[in-house]
């Protein structure tokens, strides 16, 4: 027996992705309905230079256009912050870049739906089927410390740490409404869901290569990173361990 | 004992107070923010003319050479205005970050209100520069701006 019809809004957090972000939202709205889901679009243009803005309009989509570029942390917040406001059962975000397919949304709410209710959904590439989109070693390497320092220092066990596909329920959402994080933010925000007592769930995805840009994450920026998003983790047990997070809702 | 004044060390220090105060009247740096340094600043020409007080300070704390005592103040100094510098910062950032969001949020739902599409290429550079491509991607945007059945159901 389904629920009653539950509102997501779809976060596409977008930088300059005007070749890509108008099949996006055309796909996203084809979903519209299914599976007892209404999906809103929002597209947060992160200070484009290009016409990812008027795409996204004229595809149909909401646009939040940020006057400054805020990196990708922000912008997804911003989402997160508009669906909390505006009282939506769930957020989803996904990329603009064209990695996450858009009927894989249907494996996220299937596992939103489940018993307990999860307060965010990881869609991960690694899951058992092994299809899709993988990933380059390096990046692998990368992956599997960070899932050892999620699941050692933080108590979380996730096989796709830095997986950009999520589902945000509200409980999610009233905590990253208030503190996000802004570089990097995937791998951390999964600390802080645990710290605050969140229960995550994860669901196998299929992810394709993106189709246009380049990721964010390469070459020796990929030391940065491991260290920032390492030391982000310990700092966010340590916190949690000091001064209990209050608890969302 | 005779000590003999650094003028060369003086001089330096003088020019970069002048320097902060040029900037304060200016107020291209606020005195909030500056104090701490401009203080620092003086103390170090202070110092420049009166070597012997460094000597004696020095010797007080336990410093064989006026110069090593010298060093180790100058470097605490510098770390906890550096220090103040990047908690200063990172407490911009968050606000900055905070306003940005606000600002994007808000003039979303002015312009849903007032049925207006996203009309700048840019949002961040280009000062709204009417070209003929963007003035049809306006009128495009305008007919398909209703977003699906998203309700206008803004709290």
């Amino acid at each position: 027996m389904l629920r009653p019809l539950v509102r997501a809004l779809i976060v596409v957090p977008a930088l300059n992705e005007e070749r890509s972000v108008g099949p996006l939202i055309a796909d996203l709205r084809a979903e519209s309905g299914k599976h007892g889901v209404e999906i809103v679009p929002v597209v947060i243009d992160d200070g484009s230079t290009d016409r990812t803005s008027q795409v996204a309009a004229a595809a149909g989509a909401r646009v939040v256009q940020l006057p400054k570029n805020l990196g990708i942390g922000g912008a997804v917040q911003t989402g997160l912050r508009l669906a909390w406001r505006e009282g939506f059962s769930c957020a989803v975000q996904i990329d603009g870049d064209g990695q996450h397919p858009p009927p894989e949304l249907s494996k996220l709410f299937a596992a939103f739906r489940g018993s307990p209710t999860p307060d965010l959904v990881v869609g991960t590439r690694y899951g058992d089927d092994r299809q899709g989109f993988q990933s380059t070693l390096l990046r692998r390497l990368g992956s599997g410390w960070l899932r050892w320092v999620l699941r050692v220092v933080a108590g979380v066990r996730s096989t796709d740490p830095t997986s950009g596909y999520r589902l945000y329920g509200p409980r999610a959402l009233a905590l990253f409404e208030r503190a996000y994080p802004y570089d990097y933010p995937e791998p951390e925000s999964l600390a802080m869901a645990r710290a605050a007592g969140l229960n995550i769930a994860e669901v196998p995805v299929v992810m394709r290569a993106r189709t246009a840009g380049s990721s964010s994450i390469r070459s020796w920026r990929t030391a940065y990173y491991m260290l920032k998003v390492s030391i982000a983790v310990a700092l966010c047990y340590a916190r949690s361990v000091r001064r209990p997070w209050p608890k969302a809702m | 004992m005779q000590f003999e004044r650094y003028w060369i060390f003086a001089i330096c220090c003088a020019v970069v107070v002048a320097m902060l105060v040029r900037l304060l009247l200016r107020e291209r740096v606020s005195l909030q923010h500056s104090l701490a340094f401009l203080l620092f600043m003086l103390g170090a020409l202070v110092t420049a003319i009166f070597p012997s007080l460094t000597y004696r300070l020095g010797r007080l704390m336990g410093f064989a050479l006026p110069s090593n005592f010298f060093f180790a103040i100058l470097i605490g100094v510098l770390f906890m205005l550096h220090l103040g510098t990047v908690i200063a910062l990172s407490r911009l950032e968050s606000r900055t970050i905070a306003l940005t969001q606000e600002l994007g949020l808000v003039q979303e739902q002015m312009a849903r209100l007032s049925g207006v599409a996203p009309h700048r290429a840019g949002a961040s550079e280009s000062a709204a520069h009417g070209s003929p491509a963007s003035e049809t991607a306006r009128a495009v945007a305008g007919h398909t701006d209703k977003p699906a059945p998203s309700g206008a159901s803004s709290t």
